[in-house]
């Protein structure tokens, strides 16, 4: 018998078997993460950026930036403290919500 | 299964998160994807339900990356192959014995004990890791050089070496065993 009718005789009944599923299906599907919340949250999130661009393309909202930056330049030595408090905390907000939209896509990026 | 209703399958789950389709190629590959890890823990049976579990997890999560170049179970046994290499690491660091060290499991409870299995195993226990993956993937499983090279990352030419080696290495252990007569 050369080696490889040796294996051949040993693999063969190999290759046939057949693993019965005995519950194995159940058990993975009970495991399985539920991603409806991950599309439905990709879905906002995508919906409020399409929102937002729309508004501020309608708006005209460049402009406005520009007429804010302006003034703001202008005025900034007389600037009362309370509205100087009130834009930096408007732009951490701002910033703290693209920072959790980005870390959230992230943490789907990394769990698949 | 062919490989158009996989694509079809993989679709929905990617797409819609559908639970029922994967649930289908869950049912259609978990014998061959739970049988490669029984081949590489020789025989161990909760250790390859817990890869396999593993693997499919990975699969359903990263699904959006199957593209339908290759076949579904092909793409399966690649994520097998990182799921039973990263265990192994993890193992080894803490303190999992060496490649060769394992110890031929009794048959399944749910199945009864089988001399080929037993034969088999203990067969495949004298080779090191490398060489039993080379020799499961091409005679049992099916896939050629090429595609083995592909799965494990290796160069052709050293899946080449380990299915020699292995070969050879299985061959003697079997005559000295008498299994030629």
């Amino acid at each position: 018998m050369t080696d490889n009718e040796l294996l051949e005789k040993l693999f063969s009944e190999a290759r046939q078997m057949e693993v019965a599923d005995n519950g194995f299906t159940e058990r993975v599907m009970r495991q399985v993460p539920d991603t409806r919340a991950q599309t439905f949250s990709r879905l906002w999130t995508a919906f409020c950026v399409v929102v937002a661009v729309t508004v501020f393309v309608l708006m005209r909202g460049w402009e406005i930036i520009a007429y804010g930056m302006v003034t703001l330049l202008n005025n900034l030595q007389t600037l009362q403290t309370h509205l100087m408090i009130g834009a930096v905390l408007v732009l951490v907000l701002g910033l703290l919500g693209i920072s959790d939209v980005l870390h959230r896509e992230r943490y789907f990026a990394v769990k698949g | 299964m062919g490989r158009l209703s996989d694509i079809s399958l993989a679709t929905q789950v990617a797409v819609f998160g559908n639970k029922r389709a994967f649930d289908q190629l869950v049912r259609q590959y978990q014998s061959p994807v739970r049988r490669f890890f029984l081949n590489q823990t020789l025989g161990d049976e909760m250790l390859s339900d817990d890869l396999a579990q593993d693997t499919f997890l990975k699969a359903y999560t990263h699904i959006g990356q199957y593209h339908g170049t290759s076949n579904f179970l092909t793409w399966l046994t690649r994520i097998a192959y990182n799921v039973f290499y990263d265990y192994k690491r993890k193992a080894e660091s803490g303190g999992w014995k060496d490649s060769g060290d394992y110890q031929v499991a009794d048959a399944a409870p749910s199945t009864p004990p089988s001399t080929l299995k037993m034969d088999l195993y203990t067969a495949l226990g004298q080779l090191k890791e490398e060489e039993r993956m080379c020799i499961t993937m091409q005679l049992v499983d099916g896939y050629s050089i090429d595609e083995i090279a592909d799965i494990t990352k290796m160069p052709a030419g050293t899946v080449k070496s380990h299915l020699k080696r292995g070969k050879d290495k299985m061959a003697d252990y079997l005559r000295q065993n008498g299994y030629d007569r």
